[in-house]
């Protein structure tokens, strides 16, 4: 099986022949080959150039999304003309735009074909399903989740702080999110022909109590993951979410990656049959900075607790990579440790 | 119950009940009945926010309970601070405070800002993605007892180190204490960087502000 057949299986609940190994595509695609991350973003050569080398340097791992136009996590809010903040070696970032919470009376859902940096993720796109080698996968861009959206725009601080003082503003900008990004997901499709999978990349409900979840999230991911029904749903949230796991559930996606602060077993007993898990080895302590031979033993751990019958895949609780060699150690595992069938232990 | 002691128990349930609307009336009240700001401070807010701190840390509130707690006390402090100057109330201490250059995070540093001023701190928020030359010019000219500055983003940490290195240059140095905290920073940084002090979360951040003020 390949890796992406691999993750395809177990995103399905079912076992494939080996645990996948996935992580989270992002612009360290650029760092870790020393490209300037604005270059990586603008110049597509580059840009799919960067993402088969990860590739190549992995062949046993699943990127997800595959290869894909990757503006960060800046393309939605500059439709609606947020200014961006480009970095060296980091993903980019906008300032916001709503200061007065009744400015959101006269706000527009973006078009993608026209406004900020969505028309170049299209052309982007555009540029890696024609000029991509066949073996590589090609995915559109993970979207924002409406509540990370509406973050960006809003500000975080005074956001939160709308769902006590403005409860009517806040449903107003999910409103406007959602359909931000239904739209924006539907323009991708329209250059693909169809496309297998989305990947909503969502924290700030992790940050939110369960009846504020119910309130002003759960209604407004699920008509996102519902207007994409035939397509595999990936979620991200590296935000705790023990405290909301079965409401999450009830959006809709079938692939959680979900955060190092989660409970493995929890998580797996209460919601593991139900979606396939995605994690959650701890990204800094660990990823970045533990021999590969105690990410080795970290990761057989994980694969004895969430493994079993499937619908898991091996990854870090966040969206970082980590140095070749704890990539490395974390593929030895599985290839060790991660043979179908596992055996309970 | 004694009047006064029903009102500020009311304040202090309103305030942990998140219910803004009810804090300001209940401190137009308060102040309207004779209490002193002092007491209102220390008695309804300070208790109230430790409170939501508290429900907090058992998972019963949640970030929004947080920025909100945040929010009240700094309204509070707008609300008190002119009858808390004509009481002769004085400051604990000057603070210029603010998120570094490229850092557009400014969450948590609110709510440092709103328990630093509760605590009787004067604090000047120059707010987020602030250039070192704009802590500089706010050192030298309202010399404060102590600069706080947070970095949220791995990258942006090397500003922290930057700013005191300015100071240094400029012979500033020695005028003002330096107190750094965010998620990435640690004390191990701030034994590296020189800085004076680092604050985990909001609650140390006081107590090493308070601290601060008694260190030569």
């Amino acid at each position: 099986m390949t890796p992406r057949d691999r993750l395809m299986t177990a995103a399905q609940l079912k076992e494939p022949d080996q645990v996948p190994v996935t992580f989270l595509r992002s612009s360290y695609d650029a760092t870790r080959i020393g490209l300037n991350v604005k270059e990586y973003i603008f110049d597509y050569k580059k840009k799919l150039s960067a993402q088969i080398k990860l590739h190549e340097r992995f062949p046993d791992c699943a990127f997800v999304p595959g290869i894909n136009p990757d503006f960060g996590i800046v393309a939605e809010p500059s439709g609606f003309g947020a200014e961006i903040i480009y970095y060296e070696n980091e993903p980019p970032m906008n300032h916001t735009i709503i200061n007065e919470v009744e400015q959101i009376d006269s706000l527009k859902v973006p078009d993608p074909h026209a406004d900020g940096l969505l028309p170049n993720v299209l052309e982007a796109y555009k540029y890696l399903i024609e000029n991509t080698p066949s073996q590589y996968q090609v995915d559109p861009s993970a979207i924002r989740g409406p509540m990370d959206l509406a973050t960006a725009i809003r500000g975080v601080g005074p956001f939160l702080s709308d769902m006590y003082r403005n409860p009517e503003y806040v449903h107003k900008l999910m409103d406007i999110t959602t359909q931000t990004e239904i739209n924006f997901m539907k323009a991708m499709d329209e250059i693909a022909g169809g496309t297998e999978i989305i990947f909503m990349c969502d924290d700030i409900p992790g940050l939110i109590s369960p009846k504020f979840f119910d309130e002003f999230a759960l209604p407004y991911m699920k008509k996102i993951f519902d207007s994409f029904k035939e397509k595999i749903k990936f979620y991200h949230n590296c935000k705790g979410s023990m405290h909301i796991l079965e409401p999450l559930v009830e959006t809709g996606f079938q692939v959680f990656n979900f955060s190092f602060e989660n409970d493995l077993t929890e998580t797996k007993n209460r919601i593991g049959q139900k979606v396939c898990l995605m994690g959650n080895v701890e990204p800094i302590g660990i990823f970045r900075t533990a021999k590969p031979q105690q990410i080795e033993e970290i990761c057989k751990r994980q694969i004895e607790i969430a493994a079993l019958g499937g619908a898991y895949t091996l990854s870090v609780g966040a969206a970082v990579y980590g140095p070749d060699s704890s990539m490395q150690a974390m593929m030895n595992a599985a290839q060790k440790y991660g043979k179908y069938p596992i055996s309970k232990k | 119950m004694r009047n006064t002691e029903k009102l500020i128990l009311d304040l202090k349930d309103a305030f942990v009940n998140i219910d803004s609307t009810q804090v300001n009336q209940l401190l137009k009240q308060a102040i309207e009945s004779g209490i002193s700001p002092k007491i209102i401070i220390e008695k309804a807010i300070r208790q109230g926010a430790d409170e939501v701190g508290k429900k907090y840390e058992a998972c019963e509130y949640f970030l929004p309970e947080l920025v909100m707690s945040g929010e009240m006390m700094k309204e509070a402090i707008t609300f008190l601070k002119p009858k808390m100057q004509a009481e002769g109330i004085t400051s604990s201490g000057k603070i210029i405070f603010g998120t570094v250059k490229g850092d557009l995070h400014d969450v948590g540093k609110n709510i440092v800002v709103s328990m630093l001023s509760v605590a009787g701190f004067d604090v000047t928020d120059l707010g987020v993605d602030v250039p070192p030359e704009k802590f500089i010019s706010e050192v030298e000219t309202k010399t404060p007892n102590i600069l706080c500055m947070s970095s949220l983003l791995t990258h942006t940490m090397p500003e922290l180190d930057n700013v005191i290195e300015i100071l240094k240059k400029e012979g500033l140095r020695e005028k003002v204490k330096v107190m750094i905290g965010g998620r990435p920073v640690t004390k191990d940084y701030a034994d590296n960087i020189k800085a004076d002090s680092y604050g985990k979360d909001a609650y140390e951040a006081v107590e090493e502000a308070k601290r601060l003020m008694t260190v030569k």
